[in-house]
């Protein structure tokens, strides 16, 4: 499933901020993570991902250090900052409270355990 | 080619970004391609590689890092066991990418880079405009031209020629004039003791006792015929001098035409001789001369109503005065009471204050036939300055103003000054003012006149300065004061001369000014500088006459000290 360019460009940030949250991670370990997490539903290439990446680094949210991995390989890795954590919160609240107004208009199923109106 | 692969030190720092040589890192483009040529990636991914990192148009420390990022992406997904197709396929539009890639890494550059970039764009978006501008404002400088495109004859010189015609030329004293000047000099250029060197005008000033004299003497007495007909010409002939203006010629103006030469030459030729009558005892000659001085100076005048004229005349009859005063100081029975008289006479009749008033239509005709020749459409509307005009000021212009000059003379401002140099319209209503300040200021007795600048037109600043560049050819540098100067210099002959016949009447000088009145004099004439009556007195059995000058204080008739200081009065009578 493709989703819109709009809705692509809200939700791929903080997807990008919360695979973060556990560590520091590359480029490509990214895009895996996401594709993986999001059951494919957020699966980016390259043309979108490192230009996020960058904008995010930009906006002082990431940090970016190139260094060696095990294998010997040469890498970039990506880790949150705590601007970027701060922000990861916010968005995170902004996010749920726009699935649980999905979940009262009926286009997402309510979540177990939560009382209906 | 190892020159290429190692580029130098040097080489490389001009090619890296500041904020990297302030990182202490150096990059060049060589080491971008090497990096990508051995990443080891099938050829597809590479190609990709190197058109997403060229087209970001990032710094090439930038450029490297991209490169080495996508590089170590491509790597993982073969690692990973995807295909080159899938990941190309994957990578999306490589434009597109760079696009997106060069838009987030700006903004991801230092505050002072960003800056810089602004300003850039800034300057290249002010740039454009301007220079459609410029383009426009060029053009429009090279199609306009002068708007005067038929040249006319001002009104002044079409009433003066139209009076002069009706003179016969037996009754002309200009010809006169011409041909004896012409023969006089001449002559001085023949005689022994002429020196080439020397202008003529100074070499008629040698007087009595210097080693030169003789030869002047010698001079002046083969050149009396034409003293007769000089003489002749201002005693009884009307001036019948015909104006002309060639259209081809660069300025309008009169002055440097044949009479300007004449009536400075002249004038020196009969002071001369009048020293020679002085020496001979000649009184005939040395009254008929003084009188030719008074003749000619209201000739002179009467060329053109130009300031430039006036002041001309003037300038003669300061010399006539000058000339009776040293008759009468050298040789006070010289003169007989007649001709006294007769002189009293002929001072009087250059009339009053009126008379005297500086002349300005033709300075007024003259601006607006030299603005024809300088902007485009006609007389009163928004014309702007001409490329010809502008060459016709930067041909003519000597101005104390660096501003001015520097103006006039870049060629890659000339586009922009006909927005700059005030437009016709703008700059004929600015001369009117300016024209009627100076009527304003002469309508006042010269100790009431404030504003002399309004004689000259002086900038108040730069911008003033450039705005009304063509003023500096119309404005005559002329004395504010001589007008009414001269008229006291005139007044004060009078009273010599009135003083000169009480004395041979009575024997002795009057005690005051008012015992002339009414028979020698109708009324003792008033002090240019304060409209007081002239100040008198008897010193030490000589008379003397002053004007309390410039400073408005009488400081007792205290003549003009070597020391230049203000403390003084204007002696005019000292015998």
């Amino acid at each position: 499933m493709k989703i819109e360019r709009e809705l692509m460009r809200g939700a791929g940030p903080v997807a990008v901020l919360k695979m973060l949250e556990g560590g520091k991670r590359y480029g490509y370990e990214l895009v895996t993570a996401v594709a993986q997490h999001s059951e494919g539903i957020l699966a980016m290439g390259q043309s979108t991902l490192y230009p996020m990446l960058y904008n995010l680094e930009a906006q002082g949210f990431i940090r970016a250090e190139w260094s060696e991995a095990k294998s010997g390989r040469e890498r970039k890795y990506y880790s949150l900052t705590p601007k970027g954590k701060r922000r990861l919160a916010a968005q995170t609240k902004e996010w749920r409270a726009v699935a649980k107004a999905m979940e009262s208009l009926g286009i997402l199923p309510r979540r177990r355990g939560e009382a209906t109106a | 080619m190892s020159g290429e692969m190692h580029p130098s030190v040097l080489r490389r720092a001009l090619r890296t970004p500041l904020v990297d040589l302030l990182r202490g890192r150096t990059v060049d483009g060589s080491e971008l391609a090497t990096i990508v040529s051995t990443a080891g990636l099938p050829a597809p991914l590479t190609d990709l590689v190197r058109r997403a990192t060229k087209r970001t148009r990032l710094w090439p420390a930038e450029q490297l890092d991209v490169a080495r990022e996508l590089i170590a992406h491509f790597r993982d997904g073969l690692d990973s066991g995807e295909t080159t197709d899938h990941l190309v396929d994957r990578f999306g539009d490589p434009e597109r990418t760079a696009k997106l890639i060069r838009r987030a890494r700006l903004r991801g550059r230092p505050l002072t880079s960003r800056a810089m970039r602004s300003a850039k764009l800034g300057l290249v978006f002010t740039a454009i405009p301007v220079l459609i501008v410029y383009a426009y404002l060029f053009v429009r400088l090279h199609a306009t031209s002068p708007g005067l495109a038929s040249f006319h004859v001002p009104a002044f010189v079409s009433r003066s020629n139209s009076i002069t015609e009706q003179i016969p030329d037996s009754e002309r004293a200009w010809p006169l004039y011409d041909a004896a000047a012409a023969r006089v000099l001449g002559a001085l250029e023949k005689s022994p003791g002429y020196d080439p060197e020397e202008p003529a005008s100074i070499q008629l000033q040698y007087r009595p006792g210097h080693d030169r004299w003789k030869h002047l003497v010698t001079l002046l007495g083969t050149v009396s015929t034409e003293l007769g007909d000089v003489r002749k010409a201002a005693l009884g002939m009307r001036l019948g001098f015909e104006l002309e203006v060639n259209p081809e010629e660069e300025w309008l103006w009169l002055e440097e035409s044949r009479p300007v030469e004449v009536f400075q030459f002249l004038p020196h030729v009969l002071e001369a001789d009048t020293f020679r009558a002085l020496v001979e005892g000649d009184g005939k000659t040395a009254h008929s001369n003084v009188a030719t001085l008074i003749g000619m100076s209201r000739h002179a005048r009467g060329v053109a109503p130009y300031f430039h004229w006036d002041g001309l005349g003037f300038a003669i009859l300061y010399r006539a005065v000058d000339t009776l005063k040293a008759v009468l100081a050298q040789a006070p029975e010289l003169l007989s009471s007649d001709e006294l008289r007769d002189l009293s006479h002929r001072f009087a009749a250059l009339g009053g204050r009126e008379a005297f008033r500086w002349q300005t239509e033709g300075d007024r005709e003259a601006a607006r036939l030299w603005w024809g020749r300088l902007y485009s459409g006609v007389d009163g509307d928004k014309a702007t300055i001409t490329k010809e005009g502008l060459e016709r000021l930067r041909r003519g212009l000597w101005s104390e103003s660096p501003t001015q000059m520097a103006v006039v003379d870049s060629k890659l401002l000339a586009p922009a000054l006909p927005l700059l140099i005030a437009n016709r319209r703008e700059l004929k209503k600015k001369a009117h003012s300016l024209f009627e300040e100076v009527d304003t200021q002469l309508d006042r007795p010269f100790w009431r006149r404030e504003n002399v600048a309004a004689f000259r037109w002086i900038p108040r600043n730069t911008v003033e300065a450039v705005r009304y560049l063509p003023f500096l050819y119309v404005f005559p540098f002329v004395g504010p004061k001589d007008d009414e100067l001269t008229l006291g210099k005139r007044d004060a002959a009078l009273v010599i001369l009135a003083l000169e016949l009480y004395r041979r009447h009575h024997g002795g000088w009057p005690e005051t000014l008012e015992d002339l009145t009414p028979q020698l004099l109708p009324a003792v004439p008033m002090d240019r500088y304060d409209g007081q009556p002239l100040r008198y007195r008897v010193v030490e059995g000589r008379p003397l006459l002053y004007s309390i000058g410039s400073d408005g204080d009488d400081d007792g008739g205290k003549p003009r000290s070597e020391i230049c200081d203000n403390d003084h009065d204007w002696v005019l009578w000292r015998p």
